[in-house]
């Protein structure tokens, strides 16, 4: 009896921790309040600490970096014509 | 060889072998078919005869019908089925489907055991060609990202029974009125021709399409179309393409993600070589060498990929982490092989052919010749470096991949240039960003799948282009937050985009002006 009842919580606890891990898979998209190590809460005491002229020049400065950082690749290369011209054939 | 029966069930474990003989002729295509079928867990088969196969009567009438030589009309037509616990296509079933009232659930359960179909084309003498084939592709796999997206749904028709197969249909080159480039263009409007609604040519008629515009071409016996000659045969049949030559294996995993995703299917351009291996004189191999001389050019279909044991891409100098970059291996509709054929990146350092240095891609080619000269020297495989992808876009799809690439790139760098000045953090790992062309239809069932979050009634009640670019930015393995861009737009004075927050902490980064 005593057995039983063991299996009986273990599996109760079992079948609550899946049910329980599903609801907050299910729910993954929504609220996320963290980030890189910042809780929202967090983040908005951090910009409530800025006055608005503060706050002006960091996203202008933030703006300025980015663009000096910014890369040109070519990602998208043209087929020279040397591939344009030449016929596919059967493979020796 | 005695031959085979029509209208007769035969074991194919029994038969394998001389089927495989009959249908390939004991050629490159031989071990690939044998590794489909088997994979496919291949249980039964039937032939039928006189079997009227659409693209092979066009392509008689182009060219077959005025040879001296009398060509049939008339294909065979090789159905496979699996076994699904005890049930089975067999001769019981059959005689059953021939004499009784076929119900609504054993036509269902046939379906579910239905694998496809491989045509047989005449050809002369006893040698046959294989035409449109149909086969099942094999599993697809969330966990590991194996997708076959470029593929839609085949309606066959066996004794009435109606059977559906999901797949691209694939067929081999006759060397007379197509070689690979025209069935590979062929095998890619068969998908297209479903999806924006455009005629499906034969593969004789897709060689005719291709020259039309090159005065200096004879129409047949075709000897391999170029790229450009590609690009003319998809203009004509209403649609745009997009020649682009890969710059390297993270840009090309990049590019065939991005459209494949949409399930627009995509003709590559592939060098083949053969690899020599270099041995010592107690059969050790030394090193692998690339016979640069024994260069093929060939064109096959893309049509899926897979991400099985792929590694996140690292911070590189552009400063943008692509997840496409964990894409092991893709798959292709070769002609000269099999349909699904896979081709995987390898792992090992680049290699040198001529003057460039290259990440191969590993084939189930085997070598054009396996004894050699000198000793210690032999050849068993091909690689594979891809040189040109051509891809068939719908009209109204006008922003390109690099565009958004740039845009998503400027973004990106703002926001973690932000969030390090305001937030006073430094961030180690930048966001993986997943980039891909959408159909709206597909982008707002995915939104509409989500549970609850902010704005998702605000999303699916908006209006948005018929095709989209999404660039999902992911961090700690969840989605944080997405760009939609308009892919229809024109990229003058910025193109138009919207905002789709899954994070409150990156939400509220966005609204500091």
């Amino acid at each position: 009896m005593y057995n039983i009842r063991i299996i009986c919580f273990v599996c109760t606890k079992k079948l609550f921790l899946q049910t329980l891990y599903f609801f907050l898979k299910m729910l993954k998209p929504a609220s996320k309040d963290e980030l890189f190590g910042i809780t929202i809460k967090e983040a908005e005491k951090i910009i409530a600490s800025y006055s608005p002229q503060e706050i002006s020049d960091k996203v202008s400065q933030a703006k300025k970096n980015s663009q000096h950082i910014e890369l040109k690749e070519d990602y998208q290369l043209r087929l020279t014509d040397e591939l344009l011209k030449k016929p596919f054939e059967i493979v020796k | 060889m005695e031959p085979f029966k029509f209208h007769e069930v035969y074991s194919y474990e029994q038969e394998s072998e001389k089927l495989i003989k009959y249908i390939t002729n004991c050629s490159q295509k031989s071990p690939a078919f044998s590794i489909t079928l088997k994979y496919l867990q291949t249980y039964s088969f039937i032939l039928e005869d006189n079997y009227v196969d659409k693209d092979y009567l066009v392509d008689y009438s182009n060219f077959y019908a005025r040879c001296h030589h009398p060509y049939d009309r008339f294909c065979i037509r090789i159905h496979f089925f699996t076994k699904h616990n005890t049930f089975s296509f067999s001769e019981e079933l059959l005689h059953h489907i021939f004499t009784n009232n076929l119900t609504e659930e054993k036509r269902s359960q046939i379906n579910d055991i239905y694998l496809g179909f491989i045509v047989l084309r005449p050809s002369k003498g006893i040698i046959k060609t294989i035409g449109c084939t149909c086969l099942r592709h094999y599993d697809e796999d969330v966990e590991r990202n194996r997708i076959y997206s470029a593929t839609r749904n085949y309606y066959v028709n066996l004794y009435g029974i109606p059977l559906v197969i999901k797949s691209m249909a694939f067929q081999e080159q006759d060397q007379t009125v197509a070689m690979c480039s025209s069935i590979a263009l062929w095998s890619a409007f068969s998908v297209t021709g479903r999806k924006y609604q455009h005629l499906i040519p034969s593969p004789s008629d897709v060689t005719k399409l291709a020259i039309s515009e090159s005065s200096y071409s004879r129409n047949f016996p075709n000897e391999g179309l170029t790229a450009e000659q590609i690009a003319v045969a998809i203009s004509k049949v209403g649609l745009s393409p997009l020649l682009i030559r890969p710059k390297d294996d993270r840009n090309l995993k990049a590019l065939i993600y991005a459209y494949l995703k949409a399930g627009i299917p995509i003709v590559c351009g592939l060098h083949l070589y053969d690899v020599l291996i270099i041995e010592d004189e107690n059969s050790n191999v030394i090193r692998e060498e690339i016979d640069v001389n024994s260069v093929s050019f060939h064109a096959v279909t893309i049509n899926g990929y897979s991400f099985e044991n792929g590694l996140e891409d690292i911070d590189f100098k552009d400063g943008i982490r692509f997840y496409s970059n964990r894409m092991t291996k893709f798959y292709v509709h070769d002609d000269q092989l099999c349909p699904f054929t896979k081709m995987e990146f390898s792992k090992g350092e680049r290699k040198k052919i001529g003057n460039m240095l290259v990440k191969e891609l590993t084939t189930s080619w085997l070598a054009s010749e396996s004894v050699l000269e000198g000793q210690n020297k032999k050849k068993e495989k091909k690689i594979a470096i891809v040189s040109s992808l051509i891809i068939p876009l719908y009209h109204k799809i006008r922003i390109s991949h690099a565009d958004i690439i740039k845009e998503t790139q400027r973004i990106s760098k703002n926001l973690i240039e932000k969030y390090k000045l305001i937030y006073g953090v430094k961030v180690e790992k930048t966001f993986e960003w997943d980039i891909f062309l959408s159909e709206i239809s597909e982008f707002k069932n995915e939104i509409i799948q989500f549970p609850y979050f902010k704005n998702k009634e605000l999303i699916l009640k908006d209006s948005y282009a018929k095709y989209v670019w999404r660039a999902r930015a992911i961090a700690n393995n969840e989605l944080q937050f997405e760009i939609v861009f308009d892919a229809t737009d024109s990229k003058v004075g910025g193109i138009a985009k919207k905002y789709i927050f899954y994070n409150e902490v990156i939400e509220r980064l966005f609204e500091l002006k």
